[in-house]
């Protein structure tokens, strides 16, 4: 052994001992050195959409604990869905590592996923799907599953009540083309196979067609009850069936937990809503992000759930804060 | 590969270099590894230390709240107000519920923190701090929890869990609800209950992380580990996040912290709300500070082990280095060259054994010279022992034929025989010296040759033809008389013809040539080769002649060295030429 490639021998096996030392620690310590740019796009930024605020929290929170950078993009409303597409198309520009989306139509924002897919950008879906297979993972209420519970218990209500006859319904649907809305209106139409659905009526997410829609219906049919499949739908239905004084006399299930909600479900107006969990859904696309930015393995489809909410468990300590989230507080 | 790797860890150098480098090496790593542990675990001490008094003042300040809460409320069921409306109204309406009404309203006003005060009584009467609106028919305040708490500990403070309050419908504000039992201030009758609604916000504010990194966060639970606050709450239910609430249960404010899961639990006690407040770090959160002492624990490490590498390196070179310098003399004398001393500029064994090397090289180089010089002298008495060998030989027949011519009367003959031998033997002589001059060698081949030629009664004749300015050179003794006596013997005793022996001399190139020519048979000129080289080839001849020109030849070689000796060159039947050859030194004093 020549003297030089002792040197050389020992300059290696110092270099493999300080990897080695950087290694023990970084085994114990996950690398977040560099803050990873999420941007998040959303169905509707401006128009107070509870849901969505807390969607938020969660997201923040997880953001804070795996130290990510977080960016709101997305159209006011959940109708501009060309708005959201051209927003999204101009937020891959911004080059983000990962984009969250929840989709305001099926098939409108394929090609923008593709295009981030192209830039090499992963996608998490949120809340409402897309025809497109390039999402990396896809956290969303299992609506049917939603759909299923008010629907099995709008037809336990009417058993109570009509039990000698099947019961006449009818849906408010928010949209023909969210995912959302579909699937929970396949999951009600199944959990009532044996009663009569006279039809769905779709208001685009607008409150004031909800409501029109209800009294014109209300008017023209006999209904035994109502089906809302979000917030809007169910306050528009609510507050028309309460302006014509018929709360608690025709039955409401509805969606979501507006602090509207809660009050007329409290009042007796809303026999029940489901609710999904938002804040989960917002904690736990972020952590999948920050887990798939760390070369961590995601999983496909992380169901977030959703619980039936009742009169009798509103104020049970574990809903509380599903139901009525905590406000923001000053400086945070 | 295995032997390549033991003959890669066969030389010493090697072995020195691993091993030291190896045990370094362990070294630094456990000392860095115990270092760094201790750091690690000193530096979680530092934060949980910091973390208990930043925890110790929270709950200070908790328990100094909720204290002013209780003295306000002790304040309004205590005041004139209280006690008229509650104890009259049954009867009487001079009380206005209104005044009450702002009377509660102002404590809100003075303390923002506090959402609601209402008083239930146990006749029905209600009252709230806000005037304009309604309890909520769907509230059921008799079936609420804190209501009943109050009601079953008379006297008490209940102290709630955080929890969303539907006193009024429509607003669901998140409130912890202190409530007591009222009674009247003189029979003591308990009259209802009173509420005060304290808006959680304060609380969370309160219970805000302090530090951002490492992350930390605080949750409460109440004294039956239910949770009355947690920041994620949502997770917390849904089981996505779990903290491990029965064993914080079984903690005091002097434990240890509990780790579990690569999270450090603190917890600390409100005794006014019977509250415990827990305080989560995590362990190994993405800490800038770990990462700084990562980076130099390793860099540390890093050049620590390059120094130790050179430093071994270098140790392990200066052992062995002399070691093979001691090596490479000690092959030059593998290679005869005793000549040598080790210099070795070392350590004190090494030195030591340089020395002892040098002392073994030098008694073995005297040993040799001794041996040598032993020989030399062997030789030199062996050759002497020859020389002398012949005299006595030729000195028989000498003196025989000298008796003869003394019986024949022939006196002149006698006369010159015997001088010529006395001047013979005293040129042999010489004082025991070697070297002679060749005047004095060319007298002592003349008094031989005068002897053989009266013996030989005339058989051949000689002549000497040596050039004067040769006679003061220095010249071994007795070189030409068995040269002579060769060719007397080889040359001239059996031819029938009158021989001729001719000695002629002169300097050639600083060499003196001395030649003995005959005109005899000869002999053969290989066999002359062989007698003058050969020491063995005499044995053939049987005869002492040859020893003869042997012994000439070993004795020029042994004074003058190897060039010089003798040569011969012959014609069979016509002559034979042996030179004597030696090296023309000047001519020295003549001190005979």
């Amino acid at each position: 052994m020549k003297r030089s490639s002792w040197f050389f021998i020992s300059i290696i096996t110092a270099g493999l001992l300080y990897i080695l030392l950087l290694n023990v620690g970084l085994y114990r310590n996950p690398d977040h050195r560099q803050e990873h740019h999420v941007m998040v796009v959303l169905k509707a930024t401006v128009q107070p959409m509870d849901f969505w605020d807390v969607v938020k929290t969660g997201m923040e929170e997880a953001a804070r604990e795996h130290t990510l950078q977080l960016s709101f993009i997305g159209p006011p409303h959940e109708q501009m869905v060309d708005l959201q597409v051209e927003l999204m198309l101009e937020g891959i520009e911004q080059e983000p590592d990962l984009i969250i989306l929840a989709a305001g139509d099926v098939d409108l924002l394929v090609d923008p996923i593709a295009r981030a897919h192209e830039k090499g950008i992963a996608v998490i879906i949120i809340d409402s799907g897309t025809a497109s297979s390039l999402p990396i993972s896809f956290v969303a209420t299992d609506n049917i599953e939603a759909g299923i519970r008010a629907g099995t218990y709008m037809g336990q209500v009417l058993e109570q009540r009509i039990p000698d006859r099947p019961g006449r319904i009818m849906i408010m649907s928010h949209s023909r083309g969210i995912t959302t809305a579909i699937e929970r209106e396949s999951g009600v139409r199944r959990a009532l196979e044996k009663h009569e659905i006279i039809g769905t009526w779709y208001c685009d997410i607008d409150h004031q067609v909800a409501y029109d829609l209800t009294r014109e219906v209300l008017s023209m049919y006999h209904i035994d009850g109502i089906i809302g499949l979000n917030e809007v739908s169910t306050l528009g239905v609510a507050d028309a069936v309460s302006d014509l004084g018929l709360g608690g006399v025709i039955p409401i299930v509805g969606f979501d937990h507006a602090a509207q909600e809660m009050a007329y479900l409290e009042s007796g107006v809303l026999e029940a809503t489901v609710v999904q969990r938002p804040y989960n859904m917002g904690y736990i696309s972020v952590t999948q992000a920050a887990r798939h930015l760390q070369g961590k393995p995601v999983k496909p489809v992380v169901n977030t759930g959703s619980k039936l909410i009742t009169r009798e468990n509103m104020f049970e300590p574990k809903y509380q804060e599903l139901l009525f989230p905590f406000e923001k507080l000053n400086g945070l | 590969m295995i032997r390549r790797f033991f003959s890669f860890f066969s030389t010493l150098e090697s072995r020195t270099y691993y091993i030291f480098t190896l045990l370094i090496l362990m070294t630094i790593l456990s000392t860095q590894l115990i270092s760094y542990n201790y750091t690690q675990r000193s530096l979680i001490d530092v934060t949980n230390t910091q973390k208990g008094y930043t925890m110790e003042r929270l709950a200070y300040q908790i328990d100094t709240y909720m204290t002013t809460m209780e003295q306000i409320a002790h304040t309004v069921i205590d005041s004139d107000e209280i006690q008229q409306y509650f104890t009259r109204s049954g009867q009487n309406d001079s009380v206005d519920g209104d005044a009450v009404s702002q009377y509660l309203a102002s404590f809100l006003r003075a303390r923002e923190d506090i959402t609601t005060i209402a008083l239930f009584g146990f006749d029905g009467t209600r009252i709230t701090s806000s005037s304009d609106q309604q309890v909520s028919p769907f509230s059921h305040v008799e079936q609420q929890q804190w209501y009943q708490n109050a009601v079953h500990n008379p006297g008490r403070t209940i102290i709630s869990s955080a929890h969303v309050q539907n006193l009024f419908f429509g607003i669901y504000p998140w409130v912890v609800s202190m409530s007591m039992t009222f009674h009247d201030q003189i029979t003591d009758e308990p009259l209802g209950v009173l509420l005060v609604d304290l808006n959680f916000n304060r609380i969370r504010e309160l219970s805000q992380p302090v530090m951002q990194d490492p992350p930390e966060y605080i949750f409460i639970l109440d004294s039956h580990g239910d949770y009355v606050f947690h920041p994620q709450q949502q997770l917390v239910y849904s089981g996505i996040t779990t903290e491990p609430t029965e064993s914080l249960m079984e903690m005091t404010d002097r434990s240890d912290p509990l780790e579990v899961s690569g999270k450090s639990y603190i917890t600390r006690q409100a005794q006014s709300a019977d509250w415990r407040i827990v305080c989560v770090t995590e362990l190994y959160g993405s800490m800038g500070q770990w990462r700084y002492i990562q980076a130099a624990y390793a860099t540390i490490g890093l050049i620590a082990f390059i120094v130790v590498g050179l430093v071994a390196n270098l140790l392990s070179r200066s052992i062995t280095h002399p070691i093979k310098e001691l090596c490479a003399v000690m092959k030059s004398v593998d290679r005869h060259n005793f000549n040598i001393t080790a210099e070795i500029d070392s350590t004190v064994e090494i030195q030591q054994l340089a020395d002892e090397f040098n002392i073994m090289v030098r008694k073995i180089r005297g040993l040799i010279d001794q041996i040598h010089h032993e020989q030399e002298l062997k030789r030199k008495s062996e050759l002497k022992a020859l020389q002398a060998q012949i005299n006595p030989h030729f000195l028989y027949n000498t003196l025989d034929s000298i008796i003869w011519m003394s019986e024949m009367d022939r006196n002149r003959e006698v006369v010159l025989m015997t001088s010529a031998l006395a001047r013979l033997f005293r040129i042999s002589i010489s004082k025991g010296r070697e070297i002679i001059t060749v005047r004095e060698e060319l007298l002592h081949v003349e008094s031989y040759l005068t002897i053989q030629k009266m013996r030989y009664r005339d058989h051949f004749s000689y002549s000497i033809e040596v050039d004067e300015s040769l006679h003061a050179y220095p010249c071994l003794k007795i070189i030409l008389q068995p040269l002579v006596e060769n060719a007397i013997y080889h040359g001239l005793k059996t031819v029938e013809y009158k021989g001729l022996i001719k000695i002629s001399g002169f300097i050639q190139d600083d060499r003196i040539i001395l030649q003995v020519i005959d005109n005899g048979v000869g002999m053969d000129p290989l066999l002359l080769e062989r007698l003058i080289s050969d020491s063995s080839a005499r044995k053939q001849l049987r005869s002492s002649s040859g020893v003869g020109l042997h012994n000439v030849h070993e004795r020029l070689r042994l004074y003058f060295g190897e060039p010089y000796g003798l040569t011969c060159s012959c014609t069979p039947g016509e002559r034979t030429v042996i030179s004597v050859i030696m090296p023309a030194t000047p001519p020295m004093e003549e001190d005979l």
